[in-house]
């Protein structure tokens, strides 16, 4: 069914003047779905957010949302989607009941179900009590969650939130997931960037972009099914050495460093284990602990981003 | 064009404004602060200019000559030089900016019915002071030869019927003394009328520093809603410096204001608004207030003084510097200034020039939403 696409892209490129930062992009988003796009930094995210949500325009391709044509028909589009940027973007000497009344009018919201609507996202953003600080005022997690507010204001079809959680404390993060799933459960289409991969894993869908392009787009469970090997999380007492010695080994895939412990994608697990011991006591090296895990968000990215790296050097 | 979102625009443009105290306070207070500044480096060494005499005649005449020439505070006699060196000398230090000779025989030549020869030196290198002082001078001559013609003509006992007949009235329309500040002022308030409008180009180059333009510019309001809810406040706030100006020249300067005040007012409005727009169509292409500061600088300071007739009288421009001082509305509302100012001008007698600033202004409001794109 073709109109279950909210979200077309076609080729889509952007080149600047010696960077292409969006390289022939070809993605369809699910109406109702919450659509991670994760990736390193420089990755390509900001600029496929600003293309989808047609205030830069592509020098290839072309996108479609809601099926309209993000340059021939930006206007329809811009009063569908509420898009947050990645920078703080709302009026720092205005009180944060002035920025949602700003927007209310700008969206031509009128009466009663404009106050309702400001006083239910005061409410929903827990920034009740906070209605008359000037926004700069604010602190970091204060302000993404006014941003949300303001880009709520219209009751969007389509939100685009670039790096919402950036700079914030892990409990407003938590906190401000817990609203996105709220969003996602009355079927508002949410596409999301963030460089946190645990936010990822609350995605439906995930586009891993790596230099402009797109290297995987499915399922967080899908995209960790697609890891080589099986994983093992070890705790050595010579960090980097016992890195580099491991790699050498017979049977490692591939070796990550996370803190103070090793993850090893091994092409047998239980091979590896019984050798593990031996070969690191071998360079003098302890072993703290060492355990069969199941991989994360993290390590497949990880590993696939480097297979891409190992591809086109 | 929906009206609630340009009022939203106005209103927020206006807090942008008024919340920091004291960038508002300098923004009303800046264009008086000009005028008085510049009005008094303008006029500063105009009046009471030192001169010398170098009298070779010493007769009672060529003494009545120097006497009178010396009373009115336009001139002031400071140096005596003896001799064509010592005129030399004082010109080349500087110390004295003109030196009027009376060679010998002026009274004998005067009295007799022929014609008296005075001699004049100027110091060219200050053509400002130099051309007071000769003003000056050569009005006191010719007031200084009729009068006397009259009287030695009468004494002489030749009816003066007889005279050809001479028109004795030397007057200079609406500014008898001929002061200088009196066309200075009223056109410098001209020119520091658009220093608001250099404020107003920080308008949308501050939201594109800020990075809010980027949110703004992905919802759907208008771009001639945007544009026309930015420029509003800062007309306001522009607005509210007008009367300020005016007070200053009446009460400071003691420039007498004798037309239409209520359209004075109405045109500076038009005026503010000309200039607004010439300023908001650069801040769609630059990107940091700086640079939108500093390019507005340059245009309206450079036009306001050296194409709007207030240094360089327009007769001394050639053809195209004339065609690109039309395009200024400063050179327009310099002379509708004046006009009504001094003269007390109707609208009808400076319509042409206020058509001009309407024009101009119309085409760069209209460029400007037209340029302005919604991207990035
Ligand atoms: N306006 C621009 N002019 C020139 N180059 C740009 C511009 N915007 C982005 N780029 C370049 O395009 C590339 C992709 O940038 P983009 O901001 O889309 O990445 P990102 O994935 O959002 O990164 P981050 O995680 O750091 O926000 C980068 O190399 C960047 O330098
Ligand atoms: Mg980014």
């Amino acid at each position: 069914m073709a109109d279950e696409w909210v979200i077309e892209t076609e080729g889509l490129t952007r080149t600047f003047k010696k960077v292409t930062a969006v390289n022939n992009l070809t993605l369809q988003i699910k109406r109702g779905e919450i659509f991670g796009l994760v990736g390193p930094d420089g990755a390509g995210k900001t600029t496929t957010i600003r293309l989808l949500a047609a205030i830069l325009d592509p020098t290839g391709g072309s996108a479609k949302v809601d099926g309209f044509d993000t340059v021939a028909q930006p206007e329809p589009i811009k009063r569908r989607i509420g898009y947050m940027a990645q920078r703080f973007n709302l009026y720092g000497d205005l009180s944060v009941w002035e920025n949602l009344n700003f927007f209310a009018d700008v969206f031509e919201m009128t009466g009663t179900e404009r106050q309702e609507r400001i006083e239910m996202l005061l409410n929903f953003a827990r920034l009740t009590e906070f209605r008359d600080r000037h926004a700069a005022h604010l602190s970091g997690g204060m302000q993404k969650k006014l941003a949300l507010a303001c880009t709520l204001i219209h009751t969007p079809d389509i939100i685009y939130l670039d790096e919402p959680t950036t700079g914030v404390d892990p409990v407003s993060r938590r906190e401000f997931w817990d609203i996105l799933t709220d969003l996602h459960l009355q079927g508002i289409t949410l596409v999301v960037s963030t460089p946190y991969m645990d936010e990822a894993e609350r995605c439906s869908r995930v586009g891993l972009m790596y230099q402009g392009g797109l290297v995987v787009c499915d399922t967080p469970e899908a995209i960790k099914a697609m890891t080589e090997g099986e994983l093992i999380a070890l705790w050595p007492s010579d960090l980097r050495r016992a890195h580099d010695i491991l790699l050498g080994t017979e049977g490692v895939l591939e070796v990550q460093t996370y803190g103070d412990q090793l993850r090893l994608f091994a092409r047998d697990g239980d091979d590896i284990m019984a050798r593990l011991q031996a070969t690191l006591t071998e360079h003098n090296i302890q072993l703290a602990d060492a355990r069969r895990t199941s991989p994360r968000m993290e390590e497949a990215f990880i590993s696939l981003i480097r297979r891409q790296m190992n591809e086109k050097p | 064009m929906k009206w609630r979102r340009v009022w939203s625009v106005i209103r927020k443009e206006w807090w942008h404004i008024t919340r920091d105290r004291t960038s508002f306070i300098l923004l009303l207070l800046s264009p008086v602060l000009l005028l008085i500044t510049m009005g008094y480096a303008f006029s500063i060494d105009i009046t009471n200019v030192g001169i010398g005499v170098m009298d070779q005649d010493l007769t009672p005449l060529s003494r009545q000559f120097i006497s009178q020439l010396a009373s009115t505070d336009a001139l002031r006699v400071e140096k005596w030089p003896q001799s064509l060196d010592e005129v030399e000398t004082l010109m080349m230090r500087g110390q004295t900016k003109a030196v009027v000779i009376i060679p010998r025989g002026f009274e004998t030549d005067l009295l007799s019915g022929k014609t008296a020869a005075l001699q004049v030196i100027v110091d060219g290198t200050d053509p400002n002071t130099a051309g007071h002082a000769i003003r000056h001078i050569s009005a006191h001559v010719e007031h200084f030869t009729l009068e006397q013609v009259a009287e030695q003509v009468a004494r002489a006992g030749i009816a003066l019927k007889n005279l050809s007949p001479i028109d004795l009235s030397l007057r200079a329309w609406f500014n008898p003394q001929l002061r200088y500040t009196v066309s200075l002022i009223p056109a410098l308030v001209g020119i520091v009328l658009s220093v608001p409008a250099m404020a107003a180009s920080l308008a949308l180059t501050r939201e594109r520093e800020w990075g809010t333009l980027e949110g703004l510019i992905a919802t759907p309001i208008g771009r001639f809603e945007l544009i026309l809810g930015k420029i509003v406040p800062y007309l306001i706030a522009g607005f509210l410096s007008v009367p300020m100006c005016v007070a200053t020249a009446v009460y400071g300067y003691k420039i007498p204001f004798v037309g239409n005040l209520g359209l004075y007012l109405l045109l500076s409005i038009v005026y503010l608004f000309s200039t607004m727009s010439i300023s908001l169509f650069l801040s769609v292409f630059v990107s940091s207030q700086q640079v939108a500061m500093i390019a507005s600088m340059l245009i309206f300071f450079f036009s306001g003084f050296f194409m709007s007739g207030l240094l360089i009288p327009f007769s001394l421009m050639g053809p195209m510097i004339k065609m690109e001082a039309f395009f200024f509305p400063t050179t327009h509302f310099v002379i509708i200034s004046r006009n009504i100012f001094v003269k007390g001008a109707s609208f009808a007698e400076i319509q042409g020039y206020v058509w001009a600033i309407v024009g101009i202004g119309a085409i760069f409001f209209t460029l400007t939403s037209l340029m302005f794109k919604k991207k990035l």
